[in-house]
């Protein structure tokens, strides 16, 4: 075994085609419905929204910080004295510190090229809208983003880097949209959510020509965008001739777990590797796919968007004050939820003190203070080298390490003074959720 | 000489960061800044006298933990002017519409020391 910490492939080894896993599905995915009409939706109706390219979605590449190191775990190992080999990608390098401008920056090119002058966006605690930022900075686009209204107040550092790169963050709900004004005036201290930020960057978009829309997570070619991440990986992997058993990510809409696994679960789909194990990690307030039913849901609170089949909490979902960790969007990704449902992969919900508290050996061990999503996929990857430990089998475990956690030591900060809670999604909330889920015929 | 010592205001490196991170996408520490006013200034330099010159400039850090010094709107902004130096002054206040502070009319918060 390579005694080395770092792998990194050249420039010009950086995958320059993505990894469609739509081609290689044991079965088809279900389609995405109309809202109107409930009937399978066409190219034509996303037009509104999204450029005819990403739509079709061919091809790109990107060289500012790709490729991203893979580093083998030597001092965690050692940490947890466990015989198996930990491995992570780390994505933390990009000048927004997280895997997300893999596909901001690719949707604005792709916009750019239809000529589109501005863009409208959600965020939560603000990776994405500040990651879209860095895209509109890189290709001169306008970006509009509409912030969670909790995170734009708790999480101003996020909001300053968005205006660093020039784009405009206006906290949701907000006046500039029917949907914002309808929950102010229903609650003028909504605290805002994600499916509410989409409703009104969505309602933004289709309501001006030179305007579209981006989303940052949950759709095929987001995902497709981000197998850049797991086609390096494996790439690398073969070149040190070492295969997961395990990989381990954490999933919000998804895109940065899938965009690792996906090439890797194409091996599992063709039965090359059938013994491959790959483990969706979730908060367990937000437990999407771990309690959420598979239905059709739409993807915004208002109704606006398509119809998507996917595991749901229900787009009404407004996430418990007391998370503080990321990951907090009703649904899940489509694909993610196909795949889970097929058995394909695995899905685990922890609580988020538990997840702090592998973040912080994980620093100790490693260095890198990680950002509080990636802590649910360290969390698992380090519960599963404790497993190999008790069993004595030196397994190789591979963490989606999605970002550094740099602008959120807030949360550390409430971590370490105690103030955190665990908080376990209520079953009759659930119940609630699936009442209100729209009826689909068939 | 071997050494050419350069100091800068902090508006003008503030000024170089936000150039910076709009450009090659990297959001920089304050300190960073210092040295990229100075590329900066090198490289107008060139242009102007259409030297092609290699610029190597020491990136010491990225500024996500410095980002308070960006943050305007509800905090107290000390901006140091030379005095009579209009030029600094117009440039703190487009860096201030730029960043898009909410109340700029709001002077209480904008303070401008004028150095001696």
């Amino acid at each position: 075994m390579d005694k080395r910490t770092k792998f990194t492939l050249d420039e010009n080894e950086i995958p320059t085609q993505w990894y469609n896993i739509l081609a290689d599905l044991p079965e088809p995915m279900p389609p995405v419905l109309h809202p109107g009409t409930g009937k399978p939706v066409t190219p034509d109706d996303l037009a509104p929204l999204f450029p005819m390219e990403l739509i079709k979605q061919e091809v790109s590449t990107e060289r500012l910080w790709r490729p991203t190191t893979l580093f083998r775990a030597h001092k965690l190992e050692k940490a947890l004295d466990t015989p198996a080999k930990i491995f992570y990608k780390y994505e933390g390098t990009s000048p927004p510190g997280s895997h997300k401008p893999n596909t901001a920056v690719a949707q604005v090119y792709y916009n750019k090229m239809e000529g589109v002058k501005r863009i409208t966006t959600e965020t939560g605690a603000g990776q994405w809208g500040s990651a879209l930022s860095f895209g509109g900075a890189c290709f001169g686009v306008e970006i509009k983003v509409y912030m969670v209204r909790i995170s734009y107040d708790q999480k101003p550092y996020r909001r300053v880097m968005m205006q660093t790169w020039g784009a405009k963050c206006v906290p949701s709900p907000s006046r500039d949209t029917k949907a914002g004004r309808a929950m102010l005036e229903k609650d003028p201290e909504c605290p805002g959510s994600l499916g509410l930020a989409i409703s009104e960057a969505v309602e933004e978009a289709v309501s001006r020509d030179d305007t579209h829309y981006a989303l940052g997570s949950v759709l095929n070619h987001v995902l497709l965008h981000q197998t850049v991440n797991g086609l390096e990986t494996k790439k690398l992997m073969e070149k040190m001739d070492v295969y997961p058993d395990i990989i381990v990510g954490c999933i919000g809409g998804g895109s940065n777990f899938a965009g690792l696994y996906l090439p890797f679960a194409k091996d599992k789909i063709d039965g090359a590797k059938p013994d491959l194990r790959i483990i969706n990690v979730e908060p367990a307030s937000c437990p999407t796919v771990t309690r959420g039913p598979y239905s059709y849901d739409f993807g915004d609170e208002a109704g606006l968007t398509p119809l998507l089949k996917m595991n749901t909490l229900g787009h009404g979902f407004i996430p418990p004050p007391v998370h503080a960790g990321g990951l907090r969007y009703h649904g899940m990704a489509p694909i993610i939820c196909h795949l889970h449902n097929l058995g394909l992969v695995e899905a685990r919900a922890v609580h988020q003190l538990s997840t702090f508290e592998a973040g912080v050996t994980f620093a100790r061990a490693e260095g890198i203070i990680s950002a509080p999503e990636t802590n649910h996929a360290i969390r698992v990857g380090i519960d599963e080298a404790l497993t190999c430990k008790e069993s004595g089998e030196a397994k190789t475990i591979l963490i989606a390490h999605s970002g550094h956690g740099h602008v959120d030591m807030a949360a550390y900060d409430a971590y370490f003074s105690g103030k955190l809670k665990d908080y376990e999604y209520p079953e009759d909330k659930i119940k609630e959720a699936l009442a209100e889920l729209p009826q689909v015929s068939g | 000489m071997f050494l050419a010592p350069r100091a800068y205001h902090q508006l003008e490196s503030h000024e170089a960061a936000l150039t910076w991170a709009r450009t090659e996408g990297f959001i920089a520490t304050p300190e960073t800044s210092q040295a990229r006013a100075a590329v900066i200034e090198d490289a107008k330099k060139a242009k102007e006298e259409s030297k092609e010159k290699v610029i190597l400039f020491n990136y010491s850090g990225h500024g996500l933990m410095d980002l308070t010094t960006r943050i305007y709107p509800g905090n107290s902004l000390i901006m140091n002017c030379r005095k009579k130096n209009c030029r600094s002054i117009s440039a703190a206040l487009r860096i201030c519409l730029r960043l898009r502070c909410e109340k700029v009319e709001n002077a209480k918060n904008i303070r401008f020391s004028l150095d001696p």
